[in-house]
This record gives structure tokens, C-alpha cells and sequence, in this order.
């Protein structure tokens, strides 16, 4: 986990906020994926066979693809 | 009964392909066949020994779709052959301040899928029912895996920036990309990322845009704050994703 580059003072000025996000709960489950499904979200996604799983880690690591590496199992 | 599984052994070695006993669900478990199973940059901070004490050896990996293939002692209300979606959260506690003030997500003694409990780089993998999604409305098993971690740590930012209108994201993965595509310009919402863009990412983003807005996403490298915060008024969150 990296560093959060520095940025000036004014612009958090006037009470803005920065905050994280940790996990899910239960709650955020059910809501999101109702939701999504209505939305029609549609996620961009490289197959890698369940062998493959080392190869999908290199790629994910140098940014190789573009979208969701999905481990398929058979 | 073996079933096939990719397992971490130790840091810095690659992972193993191997036979590994097929997990028996216990009381209040169920037996999911994996369909799909999405990789996420949490997978590489536990293979980077960032995330400390992880069970080992271990099945990585907890962005799972998959059937229910068995049910264990005591689960009623899942059925075999039922889709499902399995998450990071395995388990709580129940019991401590924050399972108590609707904040599991920081329970204090948690189970996570994938780090302290086995996960879904594997033909199947066990998960405690009441921490189970049903997918029955989803068809497409590769095409929903993202959505178990990188759409609702999305969706979760998305809660946290309240009523912002203005909203920025810092670490532009697949959680923004994905909360992108579901926050729509015409709500008056702008969503922008703050990151270091890699060409990939750039690429991809070019693809996105905002219905309904004018402007297009803002990649600014190195800094992380695009003009155009300057000149709104009005309260903007923004948000570290590990997606």
C-alpha cells in the first residue's frame, strides 16, 4: 500500500472530507447487487483458466489488462 | 474426495496448482462449486505479505460466484444448485461494538474468505451461509465475480460520500470503474479520479465518460486534485479504494 501523494491545504479548506472504506457489510451485499442488477451494470472481465491463476497475479500486477481478471475453474 | 486448488504456501513463492481435500461443509455451511472467481489488488497485498497472518497454506481469492453443491447441518434456506456470491466478510463476531452498530465490516474478530478462511481460487470452497448473496437474477457467473469486492467497495464509497456532489476517487481500479457505470450524470453527481493513470487505465477510461455530463473523467498525473475542484462550491468526499 502506497503512499497518498500531498496536495495543498485549501483544497480540503471549507470542511470537505476525505474518508476510506474498509470491507462490506451484509447490508451493502444485498442493497448493491439489487441494485446493480437493475442498473444493468456491466462489468468488463479477462478469463483465465484456474491454472492460469499465477499468470492472471503477473498480469494484474503490470496493469497487463484492462477490466476484472475471473479465475474459471472448469 | 480431492478437488483441484491453487494454494499460497509461503511469501514470494509462486502459487501451486494442486489435489486438495474436497471441504466438507460444517453446521450452518454450505459447499459452493466455483464458477468464477475475480482477482483483486487485496489478493497481491496478502501475496506482498501486506496483510498480515494470513491462514496458511491458503486458497486465495474471495470475488466468488458458484452453485451450492452441498448444504451442511442446520441450513434452511439454501438450496443445491441455487446461484450464489461469496465476499471478503466470512463471519463476525456478533457481538462487539461494531457488529452491534451496524458496521460489521470492522468486526473485531472476524473470518474473512480468501485471507483467514479458504477462498475461491479452487473447483469448491466452503462458505457460512448467513454471509452468503443469492445471485438467482444473475446469468452470467464471470460477469458478476467483479461485483463481489470491486462493485461493493465501490457501492460502499459511493454510501460514504453521503449526498456529495462532487465526488473523488483515489486509486482508479475496477471499484471506481464499476460505481462509474452506475452513477448517472443526469443526477447532477460528478464522479472523478484521482490517481496516477497508467496507460491501461487511461485507455479504458476513455471508453467510460458519464452519461449525462459534459465533461469526461479527469486523469491528472502526478497531482490528485483536477481544477475544477477549486472553482466548485459545494462538499466533495473522496475515498482510498483497494479496488
Amino acid at each position: 500500500m502506497s503512499d497518498i501523494p500531498s496536495f495543498p491545504y485549501s483544497l480540503i479548506w471549507e470542511e470537505r472530507q476525505i474518508a476510506s472504506v474498509a470491507n462490506l457489510t451484509r447490508k451493502d451485499g444485498n442493497d448493491f447487487l439489487e441494485i446493480a442488477r437493475q442498473a444493468g451494470v456491466k462489468t468488463s472481465t479477462v478469463p483465465y483458466p484456474l491454472e492460469a491463476a499465477n499468470e492472471a497475479i503477473g498480469d494484474l500486477r503490470s496493469g497487463k489488462f484492462q477490466g476484472a481478471a475471473v479465475l474459471v475453474p472448469r | 474426495m480431492k478437488m483441484k486448488a491453487i494454494v499460497f504456501h509461503e511469501l514470494g513463492k509462486p502459487l501451486s496448482f494442486e489435489d486438495t481435500p474436497l471441504p466438507s461443509p460444517g453446521v450452518g455451511q454450505l459447499r459452493i462449486e466455483v464458477e468464477a472467481c475475480a482477482l483483486c489488488r487485496t489478493d497481491l497485498h496478502i501475496l506482498d505479505g501486506e496483510l498480515a497472518n494470513p491462514k496458511l497454506p491458503l486458497i486465495l481469492g474471495h470475488e466468488i460466484v458458484g452453485k451450492v453443491n452441498a448444504l451442511g447441518e442446520g441450513v434452511r434456506d439454501s438450496s443445491i444448485g441455487e446461484r450464489v456470491g461469496i465476499a471478503w466478510l466470512g463471519q463476525t463476531c456478533g457481538h462487539c461494538s461494531y457488529c452491534l452498530s451496524s458496521r460489521e465490516n470492522l468486526c473485531e474478530d472476524p473470518i474473512f474468505t480468501g485471507y483467514t478462511r479458504d477462498g475461491g481460487f479452487a473447483e469448491f470452497v466452503v462458505a457460512d451461509a448467513r454471509y452468503v448473496f443469492n445471485l438467482s437474477a444473475y446469468e452470467d457467473p464471470i460477469a458478476a465475480a467483479p461485483l463481489m469486492c470491486a462493485g461493493l467497495i465501490g457501492w460502499r464509497s459511493l454510501i460514504a460520500a453521503e449526498d456529495g456532489r462532487i465526488i473523488g476517487i483515489y486509486g482508479f481500479g475496477a471499484a471506481a470503474h464499476i460505481i462509474t457505470k452506475y452513477v448517472d450524470g443526469k443526477s447532477g453527481r460528478f464522479l472523478h479520479s484521482l490517481d496516477r493513470a497508467t496507460s491501461s487505465r487511461r485507455s479504458s477510461l476513455a471508453d467510460l465518460g458519464l452519461p449525462g455530463s459534459a465533461a469526461p473523467m479527469n486523469i491528472r498525473q502526478p497531482s490528485w486534485m483536477p481544477p475544477l475542484y477549486l472553482r466548485q462550491s459545494g462538499r466533495w468526499s473522496s475515498m482510498r479504494l483497494n479496488g
